[in-house]
């Protein structure tokens, strides 16, 4: 047999239901914006350490071009020693005579 | 890795933040839009929950995109550099418009709460601007955000920022036809004809927030 609920407890249920319905909503969007900020730390990470990261990136391709460019500069220097050991060849000068 | 990570652990933390903050922010602007403007009848009780909860998460993610940034060893930003406009010598200006949101954002959003005091329909003209304070957000982000060039960022931005543009195209579009319908039902019928019409916050005005 069904009982008829009193119009007190049918309120206070109706109260308790939309208590719980409040606290779901806000326990899923709090656990939704935790889920975008790991979404991003992790994306942002795996950016970082695949070397695709926007600013480090630029300074990391900046340091090749300039570690690439020193080499390039200093190779009469290291090779000076080489051309220096064979005598019997001296080097070209360049006298502006001709 | 776990070397890159540490050294960037606080400046990661602060931009993942500061994107959550940008994501979280549209959703609530989204939804306070489509409340304010009654463009969803059914489930309002449920919708004001959404839109407080999501607006509090938002204040959460600004203060951790903040305050994180004061642990970078590459920046080495004071409090006052994260806090107070025009401090920072770092991109002073976007800087600045950051600044400026997050406060407008929290003082804004905290208000709801201070609406015993503040007053019903006073709390409503203030809350209004909470738009052009996500807007400043949104300028912040894409003026100074780290991110800010990359495809997947813009197309984030697109994502979240166009639909709540397009609400609030409509609703600043739809306001005056509401008012005419209904003269009596919205919240700013007893608020000055000046104050309903002129500029910005005129054009606001007839939007309940």
């Amino acid at each position: 047999m069904n009982q008829i609920p009193q119009p007190n407890q049918a309120a206070a249920e109706r109260i308790a239901a939309r208590r719980s319905r409040i606290n779901r909503i806000r326990s899923r969007i709090a656990a939704g914006a935790v889920a975008v900020f790991i979404a991003a730390f992790a994306g942002l990470l795996v950016q970082l350490n695949s070397g695709q990261d926007p600013v480090l990136s630029k300074k990391s391709s900046a340091a090749t071009t300039s570690s690439t460019a020193k080499p390039a500069a200093s190779t009469p220097v290291t090779s000076t020693p080489a051309t220096s050991t064979a005598p019997s060849q001296p080097a070209p000068v360049a006298t502006h005579q001709s | 890795m776990t070397v890159a990570t540490s050294a960037h652990f606080f400046w990661i933390t602060s931009r993942a933040a500061g994107i959550a903050a940008l994501v979280l922010s549209s959703f609530g602007v989204c939804i306070g839009l489509l409340m304010g403007g009654k463009l969803v009848r059914k489930r309002m009780s449920d919708l004001r929950v959404v839109h407080e909860a999501l607006s509090l998460a938002t204040l959460v993610a600004i203060a951790v995109h903040g305050l994180a940034l004061l642990g970078d060893s590459f920046m080495k930003p004071s409090l006052a550099d994260v806090t107070i406009p025009f401090v920072s010598g770092y991109k002073t200006f976007w800087t600045t418009t950051g600044i400026v949101a997050g406060w407008a954002l929290v003082f804004l959003g905290l208000s709801y709460y201070a609406r015993r005091w503040i007053g019903q329909r006073r709390w409503r003209a203030m809350h209004r601007f909470t738009v052009l304070a996500w807007g400043l957000g949104v300028i912040h982000s894409l003026g100074e955000g780290t991110d800010s060039g990359t495809a997947w960022f813009l197309a984030m931005i697109a994502i979240v920022v166009v639909p709540a543009l397009v609400l609030f195209a409509a609703r600043t579009g739809m306001a005056p036809s509401l008012r005419r319908r209904s003269p009596g039902s919205t919240a700013d019928a007893g608020a000055p004809v000046s104050a309903r019409t002129s500029g910005v916050g005129g054009r606001l005005t007839g939007l309940e927030g």
